[in-house]
């Protein structure tokens, strides 16, 4: 009987890299890395520790595997994983000399359930592709530029060959358009 | 800079959340967000969507780098657990001496630089300041200088896999200048637990691998005075908590940010993050 219950794709890929298949975890590190990322980023509000907790997540449950470990939803283990990881960060690095007076930090993990955190960012990167799928090409680059090769408005306005307030404007628009994407009013966030 | 109201703030806020506001205008950002919820609300907003731009177009390049650190994973630690536990500690300490003091072996050889003159000063930008409340200060600055061989690291990566050895990270030279702008002395940790020093290295074949736990420094406060400036050295591309390696010869970029406390008399201590533009390394092939 259980043989002839249909398996989903995460439980093949777990039991191929309980069998030693390395490719299976990549396939695994693919199909989460963005969703895990977004719920990281969501938790501790730092774009630029997301990167290493994302690391730490997925070699933490690549080891756990390896040593055998068979979760039996392997997505909610997942995300279980990257809790522990954003706990850990945030006792690791609360700082412990700020003055008691001043006013607390923003909240890092919002008052919602984990499932409805998942759940939310799903929506803001569905949002977002569609929002990226919609800007010129022109903006796209502007975008990759200053993202992904992690340039600064005057090092592309260098290269442009354009103003640096004509890029700023560009970049602004296009922030903007994404946002209204990503916000209730929107549409494309229940 | 006056005072900004909400328009003008809503109107500027995703470029602060991108870091791309000068000193002036970031400062009465940060200044109107302290007193007003509605625009720190659209902040935090412009933040989330900022990291999720940035999560979304460097994702091939973060998952290379995450099947990097994956496959430098598997060997070593089949290696480890073929010790009896009391050789294990002994084995992590010898590798650990390993990478310390292969950097330095490696500079002795003495190092063509590919870049800079005299002083070996590549690049000086501008620093940013991240963070509305954090910019309590105008931004300090990282100075880098580097000197690179043509080492590449990709056959040494690779017999890593089955040695369970790593190469030590490329050796460097990077001195990072933190210097006080302001005109007031700044009390600032340079080491020890409050602060957390981050390398990044981009290009056509960038590689990093976690690297050994080593000894954490010395905790270490320095007091700046107005204009002066706390030089850090490094010497291998290492930040202690990853090693970078190039495997192709490009060009390559490597950019160092700092978060740590800093505090004025009669002030709180307050996070600060510093981020150096990047800086082009290019390395040649043999």
């Amino acid at each position: 009987m259980h043989g002839m219950l249909p398996t989903d794709p995460d439980t093949d890929l777990v039991r191929r890299c309980l069998g030693g298949e390395h490719d299976a975890f990549h396939e695994l590190t693919v199909r989460y890395y963005r969703p895990v990322g977004a719920f990281l980023l969501k938790r501790v509000q730092r774009p630029d520790v997301v990167e290493d907790l994302a690391q730490e997540t997925f070699l933490e449950a690549y080891r756990s595997l390896k040593e055998g470990r068979r979760p039996e939803n392997f997505s909610s283990w997942l995300f279980g994983i990257a809790v522990n990881c954003c706990g850990k960060w945030l006792r690791r690095k609360r700082p412990a000399l700020f003055d008691p007076a001043d006013p607390p930090d923003l909240p890092a993990v919002p008052p919602s359930t984990e499932a409805e955190e998942r759940e939310e960012q799903q929506h803001r990167l569905a949002a977002l592709e569609n929002g990226l799928a919609g800007l010129s090409p022109a903006t796209r680059t502007l975008l990759e530029m200053k993202h992904r090769h992690g340039k600064t408005c005057e090092q592309i306005a260098a290269e442009l060959r354009q103003p640096v307030g004509t890029v700023k404007s560009q970049l602004s628009r296009a922030y903007k358009a994404l946002r209204q994407r990503l916000t209730p009013a929107g549409g494309e966030t229940p | 800079m006056k005072s900004l109201h909400c328009p003008d703030v809503e109107s500027r806020i995703e470029l602060y959340a991108a870091d791309e506001c000068d000193a002036g205008e970031a400062e009465a950002i940060r200044r109107h967000l302290e007193h007003c919820p509605r625009c720190a609300a659209t902040c935090a907003e412009a933040r989330q969507l900022v990291g999720l731009v940035e999560l979304r177009l460097q994702e091939p390049e973060r998952l290379r780098r995450l099947e990097a650190r994956l496959a430098a994973e598997v060997t070593p630690r089949r290696q480890v657990l073929r010790f009896p536990s009391g050789l294990r500690r002994v084995a992590a300490l010898a590798a650990m001496l390993l990478l310390a003091v292969g950097p330095v072996g490696w500079l002795t050889q003495g190092l063509r630089l590919v870049e800079g003159d005299g002083g070996l000063v590549l690049a000086l930008r501008e620093a940013q300041v991240k963070g509305g409340r954090e910019a309590m200060f105008a931004p300090a600055e990282f100075r880098l200088a580097m000197k690179e061989g043509p080492e590449l690291y990709r056959a040494a990566l690779a017999d890593a896999k089955a040695t369970g050895k790593l190469p030590p990270p490329p050796a460097v030279d990077l001195t990072l200048e933190l210097r006080n702008p302001t005109d007031r002395p700044l009390r600032v940790w340079v080491a020890g637990p409050q602060t957390e020093l981050r390398l990044d290295l981009r290009g056509p074949g960038a590689v990093s691998v976690p690297a050994k736990d080593g000894a954490e420094p010395e905790p270490r406060a320095v007091t700046l005075p107005p204009g002066q400036s706390e030089v850090i050295r490094i010497n291998s591309l290492t930040d202690g908590r990853r090693s970078w390696y190039w495997t192709e010869p490009g060009d390559y970029t490597v950019t160092a940010q700092l978060t740590t406390l800093a505090w004025s008399p009669g002030m709180s201590q307050r996070r600060i993050t510093v981020r150096s533009a990047p800086v082009t390394i290019p390395v040649p092939g043999k």
